[in-house]
């Protein structure tokens, strides 16, 4: 048996020094997460341009999809492969940051780059005063109604969180559909909780510990929980994703739901004779949205960061940025892009840009994704009726100061 | 001549070598690599930082999911590992006779092995998620519902959906396993055993079920192999919620490692589940006087 | 005989509807959403998906593990049955433990390892990782049935003046053929259906398996075109169906002369 266990040693440290060569032929990496079928070829498309121009580059493009791109981040970045370039969420730029991963952009960018953006999209990339990255996507939220159904349960568009309710409740009262849809399974359960809590003059972390406690959380919550026991919302949330909700929506089954611009090319397509509105959040103190920013970030430890920065420019000239931003379905990052008829004109656009005045962002801190998890646990435990809003909401917000006790 | 034949030190380890190296490559280097990372600080995106010791272990010993998981774990592989027996016995029992369109039945047996775990999990989700999808129609057809239902709105509900998949996908190559097993018990045993007027009962009690003996066995093993190895069937229908109702060790493994990013904590569990499953293994061979050529 | 076929028939049913049920929401699903010209929509889904591609890569991958992790175990299995050494117990049981060792335990090792030894993002780590993982599996299948291959064969070619390599060559390995290619099965079947280290390892569209092109399908994208991603299960299937069709008989006598010699 021992000279087994030395057999086995001998071969396997024989095959660690394997372990020092990189493989990579391309001379640069980028990775995005994939927004739609669009993003790919786009991407592919935009790289052979630029390889064409100049033929001593190679760019290696790798569309991921969202479920899996923070694990092959993590697992290219424990291995020391990371790429060069990268749309990454915003959330995950301060513990990008914090490992030394990102290389700061403010001595490569000059003045009048750095003036294409709109000014507040440059704030959440920001870290410690060093700008890390600049906004690939942008998005913001907004309120979608069914005019039909609403009209025949005999319910005005909802203003306010109280008229949501009502409205709820006449149109879960048709045959056949729901009112309000609330996604209570998967990506963001906690997002839509949010919306309300800030909609109830409420925040996720105030003063450095967990805004969950507050009496303006446990309001939202107890919102939430009123529509689900008065039958309001769809049957058994937690059964139902973001997906799901929008599924029933386009079939026609559901009233009111939160949603992202890209919905609306789905509506389209796929539910050609659907009546809707898109209409901003219901307000209590003050007009809210979620805005969302994704950022396009430089490895610290490229080889070939001159050339990365040259295909960061070639990407961000005003044609591909037009072409990605409206196929996509996003709201522009760039002023001219903002100035643009195309966002202004179409009702339907021009309702989710609307928000980006004052749109709120997720906090940028470390163990974000720890702490919406938990709030996402609270959510679904008082959903499943376990615990009640104030329970769910205190025990979430213990935990959750603990986390960030931790960090 | 049977020296020649059979001592040959240096032919035994040229022989050996190549799935030496092969097993070497799955349990070893990743093992070790593992144990670093479990003993160290790894950061949100792997950068392996100081050492820490035992700090890890300790902070999942903290950890207030882990019990749960860790009970539901226990069910988990129990309730798969036993619906799999009781499911591929009597059907290996049945497709062993002789009956008309026995092909047939056996290709239907194997056919849930042609589609990926991953595949499989992707389907039922959608057949329990679609309100106007089959299931629910053939439910209220059936008159078993007025209305469709969510099927996965309740936690007690969706894992035993869960379990119940996770015992479809192991069922055929088990049942292959066994049915391999009974076609090898030589037919002259049985006539042997009626004449002596044992009834059928008896001949499966006392004749079959014991020489199956050591192919229930690898079932057995490999089975609870399997079923660590179905963690797309939770990921994908529930990601172990809803509120972590449905995690068990794996899923909440791949929860720690890449949705919060505490790499040395995902390090360290992954060490104590192959511990874990190291002394089960050992326990089995233990108990198992002769499994078939072990 | 009929009453008893039908007995037996009825007493599978319910696996047997299980079993197909998944193969039934798929076509419902297809059905349901498209009507008219169903070959449109097939070739459509087939354009859509990109699934030639991956079906390429799938069968490469699986086929390339099947000779692999085969040929790397006969040596060892036969080994393992003729050879009488200290230490002979402790590998077997030692193999047999490392069946327990699944992906998704060391998913984290595996893919620092890989990407140590500069592979990742290639259908070349994939085959090296699953025939690893296969080997222990391939090597006990195998052993098993070279303990029944009768050793005074081997001995009478000793006499006759035949080498070691000439034995394995020209006796072990033509008899080993049908338990080569049971085993040879199930690696394929085992590599064809991976799913955890496939989502680990791979990054290009280009070298995703057919089990990863259905999860991008659904994972994580704004819409879902349930109808593509069902007709993309259903061709997926199809490779390991057809081999049942042609193989199971044959699979199970491989099997049972590998598991009945003891």
């Amino acid at each position: 048996m021992t000279r087994l266990a030395k057999i086995f040693l001998i071969l396997s440290f024989g095959l660690l020094p394997l372990g020092s060569v990189g493989a990579w032929a391309a001379d640069l990496r980028f990775t995005a997460g994939e927004y739609s079928g669009f993003t790919r070829p786009f991407l592919e498309r935009v790289a052979r341009d630029y390889e064409a121009l100049h033929p001593g580059t190679r760019i290696q493009i790798e569309v991921i999809p969202w479920d899996s791109y923070l694990q092959k981040l993590t697992t290219d970045i424990s291995s020391g492969d990371q790429p060069d370039l990268s749309i990454v969420p915003t959330m995950w730029i301060s513990d990008l940051a914090a490992d030394g991963l990102l290389e700061p952009l403010d001595g490569l960018a000059t003045a009048e780059f750095k003036a294409k953006f709109i000014p507040a999209f440059l704030v959440p990339a920001t870290v410690k005063g060093q700008l890390l990255g600049f906004p690939a996507a942008a998005s913001a939220r907004a309120m979608v109604v069914n005019t039909e159904l609403l009209q025949k349960a005999g319910a005005p568009a909802p203003k306010t969180w109280a008229d949501l309710a009502t409205a709820a409740k006449a149109v879960a009262a048709l045959p056949n559909t729901y009112g309000f849809g609330l996604p209570g399974k998967e990506v963001e359960v906690d997002t839509y909780f949010y919306y309300a809590l800030w909609g109830f003059g409420g925040e996720i972390i105030k003063d450095g510990k967990s805004g969950l406690a507050s009496p303006e959380a446990i309001r939202a919550a107890t919102f939430y929980m009123s529509l689900i026991n008065d039958k309001a919302t769809e049957p058994a949330p937690t059964a139902h994703s973001r997906e799901d909700i929008f599924r029933l929506f386009k079939e026609g089954r559901i009233g009111i739901i939160f949603t992202y611009p890209m919905l609306v090319p789905q509506l389209k397509t796929e539910a050609p004779n659907l009546k809707y509105a898109v209409m901003p959040f219901p307000v209590e103190t003050r007009p809210v949205t979620l805005g969302v920013t994704d950022v396009l970030a430089m490895s610290s430890s490229s080889k070939n960061k001159q050339a990365a920065w040259d295909f960061l420019q070639f990407l961000y000239s005003d044609k591909y940025r037009a072409e990605f931003d409206r196929a996509e379905g996003l709201l522009p990052v760039t002023a001219s892009e903002a100035a643009s008829s195309y966002y202004k004109d179409n009702p339907d656009i021009a309702a989710f840009a609307a928000g980006l005045a004052y749109a709120r962002f997720f906090p940028t801190i470390k163990g974000w994704p720890e702490i919406s998890d938990i709030t996402v646990r609270a959510l679904q435990t008082m959903y499943l009726g376990q615990k009640t809003p104030t329970e769910a909401m205190t025990d979430a917000a213990r935990q959750i100061d603990e986390v960030l006790a931790r960090r | 001549m049977q020296n020649r034949l059979l001592q040959n030190r240096a032919l035994l380890l040229l022989l050996l070598a190549p799935s030496a190296v092969a097993t070497a490559l799955i349990a070893l280097v990743p093992v070790l690599l593992l144990v670093r990372m479990s003993l160290s600080e790894v950061s949100r995106f792997g950068r392996i930082g100081a050492y820490v010791g035992w700090e890890n272990f300790a902070r999942l010993a903290e950890d207030p999911l882990l019990p749960a998981i860790l009970l539901r774990t226990g069910i988990w592989t129990g309730s798969v590992v036993a619906g799999t027996m009781l499911i591929a016995l009597p059907t290996a029992l049945i497709l062993n006779e002789r009956f008309l369109g026995r092909g047939l039945a056996q290709f239907l047996v194997l056919a849930p092995w042609a589609i990926s775990v991953a595949s499989m999990a992707v389907v039922w989700r959608h057949a329990l998620t679609d309100e106007g999808g089959l299931l629910n129609r053939l439910a209220v057809a059936a008159g078993l519902l007025d209305r469709p239902i969510p099927w996965l709105g309740s936690v007690p509900l969706s894992f035993g959906f869960e379990i119940l998949i996770a015992i479809l996908v192991s069922v055929p190559f088990s049942t292959v396993i066994l049915l391999a097993g009974l076609s090898s018990i030589p037919a002259d045993i049985y006539d042997a055993a009626r004449l002596d007027g044992a009834r059928a009962v008896d001949r499966l009690k006392f004749l079959t079920l014991p020489l199956l003996r050591p192919f229930i066995w690898i079932v057995l093993i490999f089975n609870i192999a399997y079923v660590t190895n179905s963690f797309p069937i939770i990921w994908i229908l529930t990601q172990g919620g809803p509120a972590n109702g449905t995690d068990i060790l794996v899923t909440y493994l791949y929860k720690l490692a890449f949705t919060f990013g505490r790499l040395d904590e995902a390090a360290a569990l992954s060490i104590l589940l192959l511990c874990g499953l190291a002394a089960l293994t050992v326990l089995m061979l233990r108990t198992l006087e002769h499994p078939a050529h072990a | 005989m009929l009453r008893r076929s039908l007995l037996y028939w009825g007493a599978l049913l319910p696996l047997l509807a299980l079993n197909l049920f998944p193969f039934a929401v798929a076509i419902d699903t297809i059905y349901r959403a498209k009507s008219g010209d169903m070959s449109a929509f097939w070739a459509g889904m087939w354009v859509r998906t990109e699934l030639g591609i991956s079906l390429v890569n799938s069968l490469v991958i699986a086929l390339a593990t099947a000779i692999a992790s085969t040929l790397v175990a006969l040596p060892a299995a036969y080994a393992l049955s003729r050879f009488r050494f200290r230490g002979r117990q402790a590998i077997s049981e030692t193999l047999l433990g490392t069946q327990m060792l699944t992906p998704i335990m060391l998913v984290l090792g595996l893919s620092q390892m890989v990407s140590g030894m500069g592979l990742t993002d290639t259908r070349a780590a994939l085959v090296l990782l699953y025939s690893a993982f296969q080997v222990p599996f391939a090597v006990w299948m195998l052993r098993g049935y070279i303990d029944a291959i009768p050793i005074e064969l081997e001995e009478a070619a000793l006499l006759d003046g035949a080498s070691r390599r000439q034995i394995l060559g020209s006796i072990i390995l033509p008899l080993s053929v049908p338990a080569l290619l049971v085993t040879a099965t199930f690696a394929f079947i085992t590599a064809f259906n991976e799913f955890v280290l496939a989502l680990t390892l791979l990054r290009s569209s280009s070298n995703f398996t057919l089990p990863l092109r259905v999860n991008a399908l659904t994972a994580g994208r704004y819409a879902v075109d349930w109808p593509d991603v069902m007709g993309a299960v259903l061709i997926a299937s199809l490779p390991v169906l057809i081999m049942f069709v042609g193989l199971q008989r044959y699979m199970l006598r491989g099997l049972r002369l590998s598991l009945g010699a003891t």
